[in-house]
């Protein structure tokens, strides 16, 4: 549909000021009086501190504090769950908080009149450290008599999939039918293994921030991240203060993708200025930012999956160990994602799953654009070509024989909450504009030959995977988003305020709720303004992540613009209103049977690859990738696309050359010029963008999240046609120039 | 980064003084694409940096009666789309053309990836075929240096204290045909894994070929049995034999970026494209 604005390219709200550069960022912040912080990185992956010894640094003239584990109130973090010292060092109440767990741990933080006092500072401190054994494989660290690395924890009841059972962070089950009772009337059986690499986010804007006390004696913290009410509640239970003495603000963003869900400057930001009552600022260099947030998880599987003659799926039964590193992070809900994607969205009668979360010295696994969805989404999609392969039958063609229709339960025994439509949607649009065509036999895919002009060592091949997620974070967790709308005005509104604490993180997302504001007032896009994400003026719209925040401050926004004209009309000037938006209620996923029924929202997508493979040097290039998206009603065509364009070169990159090297806890790829993510050269030649609008039910307008559906199959598609290309399945990846070029010298 | 203080004299004499102050590290600076990166890395602390970029003909491209002068601020850009350089040198034109990307290439210099000495520079393999002269100048006057001694090791070059590259001299060869190609992990906005240039030189009824390769030994080497196999005949057999020369001509490391194999292995394939490439502009 086109509303006056739903629907329609407005022009991005912050697109003048980034142009001009007007856009501040969290490092472009300053205050009269300011002080530099710098942070004392552990830069080893397992010690126990026994000694943090302070004394010459703090003699450096301009040296003003340094604050280590004693100084911290309460010496812990966590988004899901508290593992993580603030500091870590001797000295504190709790066990295990004087042990670092990975490179980036922090030790100390220096405060100083300049950077260059704080940098030279932190590096006269002596810390005293007895290094522990290394545990970096995941399967080391879950053999028998393998050391702990962390205490015992109790455990939480919202959170049963977090077992602490030695180095078992996390455990997720499903067991549907039985798998071992069909393997025999299987006309088909694959079996592969799988290594899926870690990544890197690479936002362009690391980690920043500026805090301050500000006039109502709060302890404020200017920073980036995605969820702004979480960074004051997690900052409050670190300082021991009340909430209300916290107060975050986000200005511009410059990416995040899921690098910024987690703490990183905030706690001691505010530990420093509450300690000092003056201005702090934090600035990480990128070599910082690279060892000091999360990565996506690597992970390991084994896959064993049957079809029968017809190619109705019989079995699945996949084990997956993925490497959470040092703490928890969002490990239990990026692994929840993957056991519900591993599957597949297809019908399959028996099915059993396994994955585990494993603690390691390693950089913590944690959020990532799709949040185990494309880890999932890996096994599954390459597992149902190979299967097409073994029966000879058409990859397109076996999906839609298996793809659940509106009622057929998945795995987890509910239906998917929509009709589920866009699979189908999107697998044939892709499938057409890749030239698959259907005949009375069913759909066939193209021939591909060499072109004229073809140098013999060029190999072509087309390939396509789809793919599923869920929308928001549920598994029982009651998602909900506050908006706040103010009208101004007599006899008619001349201006309407929207308050949101709705992250920008590039993607546009103020724009697109100024959009949503204006056609639910039925006002002149020039009447309605954003307000900025600031806890002190907005309740809690939720992270910015999970495709999930279109949908939730969408259908916030519908609830507090229909409140909002009520009063109106009922006479009230000025008007204000706040609403808090109930998605529709989920279970959590039983812990042996993975039944339930967690999600409220998904969304559909299919990525087709066209793939070239020069043979004598190893190197891929791309003429073409297509993505389809079924984004229920895109609100602003051109910022999803945009979104379309960035997840699939993403996923490029993910899959291509960005390899993400770890030895012995220590991170190899610690620069940009090592760690590669594609250039603007590195662009294919056509990347298309479909966008099919299905809408969802509960949807704001018909949309629903589309965030990470773009990147989840690219890996998938681009191994599939690398099949195509070279007769190979390439089951480990990024499919590197080396790696492939090993492949057809028959070292796979 | 520790900081520095930045001068741009006008003329030599001005720069020589700063390049030899008592008691401090001095640096020369052209295009900073190499030096600030070093200097944040905290790999070179200088504390006076002397830009060079304004010294009389340091960004002069210039025919001359013994050959085309390229002066050492010349940047990668101009160096790639000068008609001249084009005409005189396509492959020095290919090499400054693949380095970095876009904004790399407006400010790197001819003589700051010269000086840098990098084993994956990509002007080094094009001026080794070309037999470039270094043009080097101090205060005790002027020398010339053949691209091959001026490049000693990674990170050392022929340059003495208080010294300057003030250009390259490139020689005649009527009707020489060349190209440059470069392996890489990504399009742009990365190191060389192996570079390989050719070129082959109107020599009686045939050619002399030279054949150079950056980034798999420990300085660009020349390879002269390979020559030798092509100046002989470029069939595709002799083709293959020039590509296991070089094969056998270079030491590659491994790294985090590839595996010596890998380096190695490639060598014999990009010099047969490259040689390849030079074939069919003769023809
Ligand atoms: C993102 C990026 C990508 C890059 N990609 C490539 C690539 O693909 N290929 C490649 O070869 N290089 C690459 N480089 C390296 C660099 O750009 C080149 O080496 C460039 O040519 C250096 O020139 P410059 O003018 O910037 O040198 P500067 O950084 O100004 O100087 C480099 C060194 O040379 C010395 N110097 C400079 N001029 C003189 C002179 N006239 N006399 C004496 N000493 C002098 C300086 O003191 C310094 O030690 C890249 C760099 C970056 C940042």
């Amino acid at each position: 549909m086109k509303g006056n604005y739903v629907g329609r390219s407005e022009i991005r709200i912050d697109a003048q000021s980034k142009v001009t550069g007007e856009a501040r960022y969290p490092g472009d912040f300053n205050m009269v009086g300011q002080l530099h912080m710098k942070v004392l990185f552990a830069r080893r992956p397992h010690a126990r501190v026994l000694s943090v010894d302070t004394r010459q640094a703090l003699q450096l003239p301009g040296c003003v504090a340094i604050f280590t584990a004693e100084d911290v109130p309460v010496n812990e973090y966590g988004l899901q769950y508290p593992d993580q010292p603030v500091l870590c060092g001797p000295g504190g109440p709790k066990a295990g908080t004087d042990v670092v767990r990975f490179v980036g741990d922090n030790v100390a933080v220096v405060v100083a009149e300049s950077e260059t006092v704080a940098s030279a500072a932190r590096d006269l401190i002596k810390v005293e450290y007895e290094d522990l054994p290394l545990l970096t494989e995941p399967l080391a660290a879950l053999a028998d008599g393998a050391r702990h690395l962390h205490p015992p924890y109790p455990g939480i009841d919202i959170h049963p999939e977090l077992v602490f059972e030695g180095n078992i962070a996390s455990r997720h089950r499903i067991r549907r039918g039985d798998v071992d009772s069909v393997w025999e009337q299987a006309a088909a059986i694959v079996e592969s293994e799988y290594e899926i690499p870690g990544q890197e986010h690479v936002f362009l804007q690391p980690e920043a921030g500026l805090s301050y006390i500000d006039a109502a004696g709060r302890v404020t913290v200017v920073t980036s991240s995605q969820w702004a009410h979480e960074d004051q509640q997690q900052i409050a239970h670190a300082l021991d203060l009340p909430i209300e003495k916290i107060r975050v603000i986000y200005p511009a963003i410059g990416g995040a993708f899921g690098g910024k869900e987690d703490m990183s400057v905030q706690i001691v930001l505010a530990l420093a200025t509450y300690k000092l009552q003056r201005p702090v600022k934090l600035v990480w260099t990128r070599e910082e930012s690279l060892i000091g947030h999360h990565k996506r998880h690597r992970a390991w599987a084994h896959a064993r999956w049957a079809v029968d003659a017809g190619g109705q799926l019989l079995a699945a039964e996949t084990k997956v160990i993925a490497d959470a590193g040092a703490y928890v992070y969002t490990t239990n809900k990026v692994l929840g994602n993957l056991v519900l994607t591993v599957n597949g969205p297809y019908k399959i009668p028996h099915v059993k799953t396994d994955v585990l979360g494993v603690y390691t010295n390693n950089i913590p696994g944690g959020a990532f654009r799709g949040f185990g969805a494309p880890q999932g989404n890996f096994i599954a999609e390459s597992q149902m070509n190979k299967l097409a392969e073994a029966l000879g039958m058409d990859p397109v063609e076996i999906r839609l024989r298996n793809i659940v229709q509106a009622g057929d339960p998945m795995p987890w025994g509910k239906p998917l909450p929509d009709d589920a439509r866009g699979l189908a949607d999107t697998l044939i649009a892709v499938a057409e504009s890749l030239g698959w065509e259907e005949d009375a036999a069913g759909w066939q895919a193209p021939q591909i030959n060499p072109r004229p002009g073809d140098p013999a060592y060029l190999q072509r091949g087309v390939g396509l995977a789809l793919g599923v997620k869920n929308v928001g974070f549920s598994f029982g967790y009651q998602e909900n988003a506050w908006a706040g709308i103010e009208l101004q005005g007599e006899t008619e509104i001349e201006a309407a305020s929207v308050y949101a604490a709705s992250s920008d993180v590039g993607q546009g997302t103020r724009t697109v709720i100024r959009q949503m504001a204006a056609e639910a007032l039925g006002l002149p896009l020039e009447k309605v303004t954003v307000a900025p994400t600031d806890t002190a003026i907005t309740g809690s719209s939720g992270s910015c992540s999970a495709s999930r925040m279109t949908f939730m401050i969408g259908n916030a926004i519908q609830g507090a613009a229909t409140k909002a004209l009520q009063r109106w009309q009922a006479g009230a000037r000025p008007v204000k209103v706040e609403f808090t938006y109930l998605a529709p209620q989920t279970t959590q996923i039983d812990t042996e049977t993975g039944y339930g029924d967690p999600n409220f929202s998904y969304g559909y997508v299919t990525i087709g690859a066209e793939l070239l493979v020069d043979t004598e040097l190893g190197r891929l290039s791309f003429p073409k990738l297509v993505c389809a998206n079924d984004v229920g009603q895109a609100i602003n065509p051109r910022l999803l696309a945009g979104q379309i364009e960035g997840g699939v070169i993403q996923g490029l990159g993910w899959a291509t050359t960005e390899e993400l090297v770890q030895k012995e806890g220590e991170l190899l790829t610690n620069t940009l010029s090592t760690y590669l993510i594609p250039t603007t050269a590195d662009i294919p030649a056509e990347v298309e963008v479909i966008i099919i609008e299905n809408p969802e039910p509960n949807g704001p307008w018909g949309a629903r999240g589309m965030g990470e559906m773009p990147f989840i199959p690219v890996a998938a598609a681009i191994q599939h046609a690398l099949r195509a290309a070279t007769g190979l399945w390439y089951n480990k990846f990024p499919f590197t120039l080396e790696r492939v070029l090993r492949g057809l010298k028959g070292e796979l | 980064m520790r900081q520095f203080d930045y001068y741009q004299p006008k003329n030599f004499a001005e720069a020589f003084e700063l390049l030899l102050l008592p008691g401090k590290v001095v640096m020369p600076l052209a295009g900073t694409t190499d030096i600030i990166p070093m200097a944040r890395e905290e790999r070179i602390a200088p504390d006076v940096v002397v830009d060079i970029k304004s010294l009389p003909g340091m960004r002069e491209i210039k025919e001359t009666e013994d050959g085309l002068l390229i002066g050492a601020a010349v940047r990668m850009s101009e160096l790639a789309s000068s008609p001249l350089v084009r005409e005189y040198a396509a492959v020095l034109a290919e090499g400054a053309a693949t380095v970095g990307h876009v904004q790399v290439r407006n400010r790197a210099t001819l003589g700051g990836n010269m000086c840098t000495a990098s084993p994956a520079g990509d002007t080094f393999p094009a001026l080794l075929v070309l037999e470039a002269e270094a043009l080097l100048r101090s205060v005790d006057g002027e020398r010339s240096v053949p691209v091959s001694e001026f490049f000693q090791g990674p990170r050392r070059t022929a340059l003495k204290k208080g010294e300057l590259l003030v250009g390259v001299m490139l020689p005649k060869l009527a009707g020489a045909q060349g190209h440059y190609a470069k392996l890489s992990r990504r399009k742009a906005a990365d190191l060389t894994l192996v570079g390989v240039a050719a070129l082959a030189v109107p020599a009686g009824k045939g050619y002399d070929w030279r054949l150079a390769l950056g980034a798999v030994a420990p300085t660009p080497v020349r390879v002269p049995e390979a020559e030798k196999i092509l100046a002989q005949g470029y069939d595709a057999t002799a083709i293959e034999k020039a590509a296991l020369a070089a094969h056998a001509a270079c030491s590659p490391l491994d790294d985090i970026r590839s595996s010596a194999e890998y380096r190695r292995e490639m060598v014999v394939n990009i010099t047969q494209r490259v040689i390849g490439q030079v074939i069919e502009k003769l023809v």
